[in-house]
């Protein structure tokens, strides 16, 4: 039921009388525009529109109210807050340590069960190959330091201590150059840069081992390296001491080899990169007249249809000429010509499973040409996590000796179960490791 | 002496150094990840142009460093990662870029997470744990409003770089974090309470607590709208997760993690583990299991029968799918997938 229009004047007074000044003024300029006595409506309308400005001052008071309690939780709760934080940085005295180099271990286990009667070094035990201690960390704005000490089981039992690789980086440098100075594994295709633990088999190919030794090509060396800035193309230049012994003048040499590598890539969609290179070596053999040249070729493949699945395809080939004083006498020259190449597939069906299967081909083993030697392997690696895999292998090989050269004596075809087992501990850095795993 | 002078020059004095910015050439930001390119957008306006080497779907801490992504740091003015050991691979794509301007500690790199409250910092830091990082949990932006402390960092650091529009980014840095602060409570509460005092709450933890209060006869918690106003009445919610990435989403939207299914973060589920977990989860009700893109989906799928939920493939970063272009649509599409 509506009030009397007279009950409603009333009211209204009271309203004006309560109201501000401004209010009430409007209320009574509204009411002269419009000229006679205000009717129901207008009055109803006036009586909710003071109604709302009413509120609207009480909820300013009740919201500041409300905020002072609101503010009072949050302050006890961000006390605490704060006394935690204080709690976690407190004060901290001598923070050198925090220059030390990053610090991280990997141990590499391997046991090789030979089915063949004749045995290899090193079948039928178990053999903590490798440990290396990896050292890396900024040396100032212009150099990074890496450190690596290498201890391998170089007979049953005995070990020996040996920088593997030491060098800085150069990173200051302007137009994509940059430069590598130290000891370290050589930029020769894909795979002799990779520490023995971050193989994705157990042991390198035939043509890495035949060609390079059991060492790799690692040596003193100044590298020079181009990333094109627009171009898929990144170039290398080294020169280096040449102390390989399987194909260079050896830990006594005299003169400076030099390699070269240029290396194409892209990521043809998101899911698929592919890259090709080729490398270069040129360096004195046997004596300063004998010259040694290396020429190699790689490419890979990668294909991830999803971040815990993949499918690498790898292959290298090397051919390389190495000039000789033949048997002959001290001033004939022989040649000797080297192939050989390795090809890799490994299919990644789950995060931790890795299936691979490699075929080896090298003639140039213990340095007599025209031997035939090959090998095929498979392996299956299983990662507990990043830290840890064990691996099992399967490798037959053969080998047929030069029958114009120097009788070996019967060497017969080998049969290897191979047991790996490496493990890494300590701030682990972003390797290639992860991209070959 | 000649030969060392030559070095020193090529190997010292040749150092590039930050290019200065000039008007007519936006600045080049690279992002290790989709929502630090989307954020560097709103803070940079036009003059930013943005590059994400990651991609929505990918594991973060598993991207391939391509040359590729090396060439697109190589022309970077500034770097942006979230940090906290999130992206392991940023490393050996810094190193291979040859950049001095946006290597670590550098005027044009940018660690996005800095001063976000962490959570999840491990007491005793142990690979015996798995993959834990020692600096606290890395996965921040799952909580919006640590998006307003990830552009306020870009935003200090483009400030840096190209002092000349600071005006600029100080103005889109206040509209970004209204933006965020209207998206995540609605505009109504925002006028009311204004978004700092609102955020104030929410960080302090009091905030369910305040919108509780009686306004004008009604709860204060009818005036919450937004992302928060969606899963308001859902708060509490349980789900079991795939990895250990949700905590400042469970602190943003008041959801419980009852579990995950990785038995340790990086560390796959024993038998054991999972038997417990579908235990607990029955107990608390689970009724969805979320997981990444890049997570089994199958897998996740049996293990969510078993308790009796449902697998939902959830979005973890902007860009996952074609949906979710931008970091608004993004966690609309992870709270649509919570809601359905």
């Amino acid at each position: 039921m509506l009030p009397s229009p007279r009950a409603l004047s009333r009211m209204m007074a009271l309203a004006i009388a309560l109201s501000p000044p401004s209010v009430a003024a409007s209320w009574q300029d509204e009411n002269e525009r419009d000229g006679g006595p205000p009717t129901m409506q207008d009055l109803q309308r006036q009586i909710d529109e003071l109604r709302e400005r009413l509120d609207a001052s009480r909820q300013d008071d009740d919201l500041d109210a409300l905020f002072e309690e609101g503010d009072a939780a949050a302050a006890v709760e961000e006390s605490t807050q704060e006394a935690q934080a204080r709690d976690a940085l407190s004060f901290l005295p001598q923070r050198l340590n925090a220059y030390n180099p990053r610090l991280t271990v990997f141990g590499d286990m391997l046991a090789s069960l030979s089915a063949s009667e004749a045995e290899r070094e090193g079948d039928d035990r178990f053999s903590l190959r490798e440990a290396e201690v990896d050292l890396r960390a900024d040396v100032d704005p212009y150099a990074t330091g890496v450190l690596i000490l290498a201890f391998e089981e170089e007979e049953p039992g005995e070990y020996e201590a040996a920088v593997e690789e030491g060098y800085v980086d150069f990173v200051g440098l302007p137009a994509g150059l940059s430069v590598r100075a130290g000891k370290f594994f050589q930029d020769f295709g894909r795979i002799n840069q990779l520490h023995t633990h971050d193989l994705p088999f157990p042991e390198k190919p035939l043509p890495l081992q035949d060609f390079f030794g059991e060492e790799g090509l690692n040596d003193a060396a100044v590298m020079v390296d181009w990333l094109a800035p627009e171009a898929p193309l990144r170039l290398g230049a080294s020169m280096l001491n040449g102390a390989n012994e399987a194909i260079l003048a050896g830990p006594d040499s005299q003169d400076f080899a030099y390699l070269g590598r240029a290396e194409l890539f892209a990521d043809i969609d998101q899911r698929t990169t592919l890259s090709g290179g080729g490398s270069f070596l040129w360096g004195r053999g046997e004596t300063k007249e004998r010259e040694t040249r290396l020429v190699g070729a790689d490419m890979m493949y990668k294909y991830r249809p999803d971040d815990f699945s993949s499918l690498v395809v790898q292959g290298e080939v090397y051919y390389l000429e190495r000039e000789l004083t033949s048997a002959g006498g001290l001033r004939s020259e022989t040649t000797d010509y080297g192939f050989g190449s390795y090809l890799y597939l490994q299919y990644q069906p789950t995060r931790n499973w890795y299936l691979g299967a490699r075929w080896d081909t090298s003639n140039y083993f213990e340095q007599t040409r025209d031997s035939k030697h090959w090998q095929v392997g498979v392996y299956v690696s299983y990662y507990t996590t990043e830290f840890l895999r064990l691996r099992l292998g399967y490798e037959h090989q053969e080998f047929d000796p030069d029958p114009s050269g120097p009788d070996p004596g019967p060497v017969p075809d080998q049969d290897r179960i191979l047991l790996a087992l490496t493990f890494v501990f300590g701030s682990h850095p972003a390797e290639p490791y992860w991209v070959n795993r | 002496m000649k030969l060392a002078l030559v070095l020193s020059f090529v190997l010292l004095g040749g150092s590039a150094s930050n290019r200065p910015a000039q008007d007519d050439v936006p600045l080049k930001v690279v992002t290790s990840l989709p929502h630090l390119a989307w954020i560097a957008e709103q803070v940079g306006g036009d003059r930013v142009e943005t590059v994400s080497l990651g991609r929505g779907y990918s594991d973060p801490h598993r991207i391939l460093a391509t040359p590729n992504l090396m060439q697109e740091v190589a022309k970077a003015d500034l770097f942006v990662e979230v940090g906290m050991s999130l992206e392991l691979w940023v490393e050996r794509v810094l190193n291979g870029a040859r950049n001095a301007n946006v290597r670590r500690g550098a005027v044009g790199h940018v660690f996005a997470g800095r001063g976000v409250p962490v959570l999840q910092v491990p007491a005793n830091v142990t690979r015996a744990q798995g993959d834990v990082h020692p600096e606290g949990n890395p996965h921040v932006w799952l909580n919006p409003l640590n998006v307003i402390i990830e552009g306020q960092n870009i935003a200090d650091v483009l400030t840096r770089l190209d002092p000349a529009h600071a005006a600029g980014y100080a103005e889109r840095q206040k509209a970004l974090e209204k933006q965020i602060h209207e998206w995540m409570y609605g505009k109504e509460l925002c006028e009311l309470m204004t978004g700092a005092r609102i955020e104030r709450y929410h960080r302090a933890g009091t905030l369910f607590e305040f919108l509780q209060k009686d306004f004008r006869g009604e709860k204060l918690a009818s005036k919450l709208g937004g992302w928060l106003g969606r899963m308001y009445e859902q708060r509490g919610m349980p789900l079991v997760v795939y990895h250990r990435m949700w905590p400042y989403f469970e602190e943003a939207f008041g959801v419980k993690v009852v579990g995950e299914i990785e038995e340790k973060p990086g560390v796959e589920p024993s038998a054991a583990h999972l038997e417990t977990l579908v235990e607990n989860a029955k107990l608390a009700g689970v009724k969805k299991v979320i997981h990444a893109p890049y997570y089994p989906q199958a897998r996740c799928e049996s293990i969510a029968e078993r308790m009796g939920a449902r697998a939902v493939t959830v979005p973890t970063d902007v860009a996952a799918n074609d949906d979710c272009p931008d970091y608004p649509s993004f966690i609309s599409q992870i709270l649509d997938l919570l809601l359905e």
